[in-house]
């Protein structure tokens, strides 16, 4: 008898805290923000006025809010198609580098050491196009002068370069010890059946580290389609509305505009597409195991 | 023995809620610094003395210590920090109930750093709020009305009436005000010589001035006429242009509805001559989405010819550097309709609507205290004895600013006071429709091929969609409501109801 | 017998793949880091300049020696007031240019009766209150020379009646900082030291003081810890939220290896106060 007590209240005393902080930290603001997004939210006198659905019927007929949709769809696809597989062929080539291997691995990660905001401010310098660096070292190479964040049509990309050079360090440390997990023996008997190296790595290295590049794609998924900070450093969100994100149009909405309910609503509307996406995400990949 | 155990890892498990709780709590006290900084012992005299001959309404018949936020502590670098300080410590030595701690607000986002507040019901008991906000404001119930205190005040009759404008509404009166300002074209005296260009020629209208502004820009030296704004402010001066063109971004009707007139010809000319300095004079910087700060260093490192600013903005640039005697103020060129108002600007002190009253008495005391006619005196004193520009417009009747301009080039003064006889508020509804605007600007600027008829019919449409029909659907609401209210009224007085 | 490694075919271009792409993308990201480190060595003028600077100049030391040879009887106050308006005035003029000292030697009829110094970190941090404009007045340095005097920004040595011989030098640098420096005491009536001479050498240890005067700024704003604080503050956070992350995770995590109960409760107190080794 006190057996069975003793064991049912001592594991839920070990995880309180953890879920506790849990609650607090994660699902009150969100239960807060379903609740915030059915008023006319006044932060005089919260929660002001009920308001059922309008807030979502408006933001979805709007264009601003369809056009930032695109906007991050847009991104993710810049950020995936430039510097998602980055420090995968990072991580498979450094594998075979022997000499002075572990001096490259210490030197990509030298970039994390700087703050991102005073990279991002870096970048922004080197992009001006009266004296800034890139259109300065282009013009040895006769590229004529880019506009770059005066650019509507190149904005976008501006705005991803930067992560295509630094930010993988944490990455590539991840691939890389995955690549060096592999067991030597499957490599040695591909070896020994005449595969060459190049044929090795596409064949059996990259397919051995696929768990780890679903695990990261699904951070990174979510942390791309929710970025804010170095968008806004950069650009505010844009000339134009160009690179207005979904998540900056919510902080716009709620802080310029001082309209909590309708930036509750579109955030929970992001959140759901989120959610979506990693359960797709999670189907696709236990079909294929 | 299993007893012991259990208790004292209950007790473990305890301990580790607790410092849980404690660190993710703690870590989220930052919100205000207290920083009650200490006086500067070197004290000039005349400042302190000056500073305690207040005209603020006697708060010494507050015995009880009441504590009151307000969001005016210089930052580390700022000119006037020592005197700043000892202005606090004056006041705390005059009205020792009141204890006000002093907070830093940032610079460019002070407006979000203020919602979150708000948001997060830690709105300050003083907050320095400009005009084009106290429309959206007053209208949020984020401004406290004051009428009452003002009407108590003995001291109210030295402020220019005019400057209580933007913070009326309907006759209540919703801030004190603390400065004003009138904006202006800031140019460089050096660069206009070096082209052989004669400023008052070269800045009598649209034409001279894109002329003038082609001829100043060398790509060669990196040098160009003229800084325009782009960012996302870029409302704040394209509104001069379409005033210049004869009209306004906005009406306000009788009725006190708003109509939006994106597409007028005044709107549509101005447009025009935007892209016309990017594309037509190529006289403006590339980066024409460069944030403000970057428009005035290009200014006072020589780049820029240049510029529109505010007539405050000048002791800044001098301290970056520049060369007093280099600086030339002028109103803006005028436009096809043959005028250029200057805009005039400001900003009031705005209270907490949830303090208690004791809390809004003694912040309403500071706010009079700070733009006394002594203590306004004082920082004038302090601007001359340190050779700051000071700020040449003020909101009292009773003080001179022109007495405190000894050794400063009298053209500048002239120009700045020239400019503030012909002034116009900022257009109605300005805070809402920021953002609608501003991208049919950019689009001009940033793409030569631009139908701006259609990017500015884009932007009309959306904006009266999104803003403009559910603010005046509001008005008529409240209209009907004071009708109805009116109506009612007069029946009862009539005796044709009872209550 | 000696070991030969099997060349395998692309086993060389591999490598060579390797190497390349790998010293590119190295060489690429640190490019935003580099241009931080030089630039926080830079003058204001350098930072801006076109075509971009990647090396910084070495900061000059300005020594200036001026003559109070015939004027009537000063103090040693006035001399010191003369020395800071010598130093701070020309200074906030050409705010923007790359000096990191300025020295000030008085001489009188052949003797030298004071040095004065002053180092870049400490104009920085002074110039917003003693100068905060370049309109120069005489009795601005009467009300600023207490402050200065306070916060111990610029040294002051006296030497009055003892000082030593000076050459009979006279002349100015030929740079363009010590012309300005020239025409700004030649046009000035404030400073009342007749220039001797104004020479220019290179004072390498300045290249450091950008970063003392971040810290006299910091020590102004967040008090006398100056930028440690800052350092202090971030450790505070990032200590504590991997205390507790390793406190919530490792209760969890050893509560779920641990098979009966009271092996449980025995391995938490182990882990909470360490009697036996993990």
């Amino acid at each position: 008898m006190t057996r069975i007590t003793n064991i049912r209240w001592m594991p839920v005393l070990f995880l309180l805290p953890s879920v506790l902080c849990y609650l607090l930290f994660k699902y009150y603001p969100l239960l807060s923000m379903v609740r915030v997004s059915f008023f006319r939210y006044s932060i005089v006198n919260p929660p002001g006025k009920f308001i059922g659905l309008a807030n979502y019927t408006e933001f979805l007929s709007s264009s601003t809010f369809w056009q930032a949709v695109s906007n991050t769809f847009v991104f993710f696809a810049l950020y995936l198609g430039l510097t998602f597989w980055i420090p995968i062929v990072q991580a498979l080539l450094l594998s075979d580098i022997r000499k002075a291997n572990a001096f490259f691995r210490f030197m990509y990660q030298l970039p994390t050491i700087m703050p991102a905001v005073a990279g991002v401010l870096v970048w922004k310098w080197m992009y001006n196009p009266d004296y800034g660096l890139l259109n300065y070292w282009l013009q040895f190479f006769g590229l004529g002068p880019y506009m770059w964040l005066n650019d509507l049509n190149i904005t976008k990309l501006a705005i991803v370069l930067p992560a295509v050079f630094a930010g993988n360090g944490i990455s590539l440390l991840l691939y890389y010890s995955a690549i060096k997990s592999i067991p030597t023996e499957i490599l040695e008997a591909a070896k020994v059946d005449g595969a060459s190296p190049w044929r090795r790595m596409w064949t059996m290295l990259l397919p051995n580290i696929r768990f780890i590049i679903v695990i990261q794609f699904i951070a990174f998924m979510s942390g791309v389609l929710l970025a804010y900070d170095n968008i806004y450093v950069m650009t505010q969100g844009g000339p134009a509305g160009s690179t207005t994100v979904v998540s900056m149009l919510v902080v716009n909405t709620a802080f310029q505009q001082s309209r909590f309910g309708i930036s509750g609503a579109m955030s929970l509307f992001m959140f759901f597409v989120i959610a979506l996406l990693t359960v797709l995400q999670n189907k696709i990949s236990a079909e294929k195991d | 023995m299993k007893k012991k155990i259990r208790m004292s890892a209950a007790s473990v498990l305890l301990l580790s809620i607790a410092l849980t709780t404690a660190a993710c709590g703690g870590n989220n006290g930052n919100g205000n610094a207290s920083g009650n900084a200490s006086p500067s012992t070197n004290a000039a005299p005349e400042s302190s003395a000056a500073a305690s001959a207040s005209e603020s309404p006697g708060a010494s018949a507050q015995a009880e210590p009441v504590e009151i936020v307000v969001w005016d502590k210089p930052s580390a670098d700022a000119a006037d920090k020592a005197f700043k300080e000892e202005a606090f410590a004056a006041f705390e030595a005059k009205y020792p109930n009141i204890k006000v701690i002093h907070v830093e607000q940032t610079k460019e986002k002070e407006r979000e750093q203020f919602m979150t507040a708000v948001a997060g019901g830690e709105q300050p008991d003083l907050y320095k709020n400009p005009y084009p906000d106290m429309e959206s404001y007053i209208a949020q119930g984020i401004a406290a009305d004051i009428t009452d205190l003002w009407n108590g005040f003995e001291g109210k009759d030295g402020y220019l009436p005019s400057s209580l404008n933007a913070a009326t509404v309907d006759g209540k009166i919703y801030g004190v005000p603390n400065d004003m300002y009138v904006t202006g074209l800031l140019y460089n005296k050096q660069m206009f010589a070096d082209a052989g260009l004669d400023p008052a020629a070269s800045l009598k209208d649209w034409d001279s001035f894109g002329a003038a502004a082609q001829k100043m820009t060398d790509a060669s030296k990196g040098t160009y006429g003229y800084a325009i704004l782009g960012m996302d402010w870029a409302d704040w001066f394209f509104e001069y242009y379409v005033w210049q063109a004869g009209g306004d971004l906005t009406e306000k009707q009788p009725d006190g509805t708003a109509k939006l007139t994106f597409t007028s010809d005044a709107t549509i000319q101005a447009l025009q001559y935007y892209k016309d300095l990017k594309f037509k004079y190529k006289a403006t910087q590339k980066n024409v989405v460069q944030s403000l700060d970057d428009n005035q260093k290009d200014f006072y490192t020589g780049r820029a010819a240049s510029m529109i600013a505010g007539s405050d903005w000048i002791g800044g640039l001098v301290a970056k550097g520049m060369d007093l005697n280099n600086i030339g103020f002028s109103a803006l060129p005028v436009g096809p309709s043959g005028k250029a108002p200057s805009q005039v600007g400001g900003s009031y002190w705005i209270l907490n609507p949830k303090s208690s009253p004791e809390k809004q008495q003694a912040a309403f005391t500071y706010a009079t205290y700070i733009t006394s006619k002594a203590y306004l005196e004082s920082v004038l004193q302090y601007n001359k004895d340190n050779g700051m520009f000071p700020n040449l417009l003020s909101v009292r009747t009773d003080v001179d600013v022109t007495d405190f301009v000894d050794g400063l080039p009298a053209e500048v003064v002239s120009g700045v006071q020239s400019a503030a006889k012909d002034t116009h508020l900022e257009y109605f509804l300005k805070a809402r429709l920021s953002p609608y605007i501003v991208k049919p600007i950019q689009q001009a600027l940033l793409n030569e091929n631009t139908d701006l008829k259609a990017v500015l019919q884009t932007a009309q449409d959306l904006a009266q969609k999104e803003v403009i029909d559910k603010y005046n659907e509001e008005v008529k609401k409240i209209k009907e409501i004071g009708i109805l209210s009116k109506r009612e009224s007069r029946c009862y007085s009539r005796g044709e109801r009872t209550l | 017998m000696k070991r030969t490694r099997m060349a395998e075919k692309g086993q060389r271009s591999l490598t060579f793949t390797a190497y390349a792409v790998t010293i590119l993308f190295t060489v690429f990201s640190l490019v935003p880091v580099l241009w931080m480190v030089s630039s926080a060595f830079k003058s204001d003028k350098d930072i801006d300049a076109y075509p971009p600077k990647w090396i910084p100049q070495i900061p000059q030391s300005i020594r200036v020696t001026l003559d109070y040879s015939g004027l009537g009887p000063m103090e040693r106050a006035d001399y010191e007031k003369d020395a800071m308006e010598a130093t701070w005035f020309p200074w906030m003029k050409n705010i923007r240019e790359n000096i990191g000292e300025v020295r000030i030697t008085g001489i009188r009829d052949g003797k030298m009766i004071f040095q004065a110094f002053m180092a870049s970190s400490s104009f920085r941090a002074g110039q917003p209150s003693i100068v905060p404009s370049t309109l120069f007045t005489d009795q601005l340095m009467d009300r600023k020379l207490p402050m200065i005097r306070e916060k111990k920004l610029s040294k002051f040595t006296w030497y009055g009646d003892g000082g030593g011989d000076v050459s009979d030098r006279k002349g100015v640098a030929e740079s363009e900082l010590s012309s300005r420096f020239a025409d700004f005491y030649g046009s000035s009536e404030i400073v009342q030291g007749k220039v001797a001479t104004i020479e220019e050498k290179q004072a390498w240890i300045r290249l450091f003081d950008s970063f003392i005067s971040v810290n006299k700024i910091a020590m102004n704003a967040a008090g006398p810890l100056g930028f440690t604080k800052y350092f202090i503050n971030s450790a505070i956070v990032t200590l504590s939220s991997v205390a507790i992350q390793l406190l919530l995770g490792g209760i969890g995590r050893l509560y779920a290896r641990s098979s009966d109960h009271e092996q449980k409760v025995a391995v938490l107190l182990d882990y909470v106060f360490f009697w036996r080794r993990l």
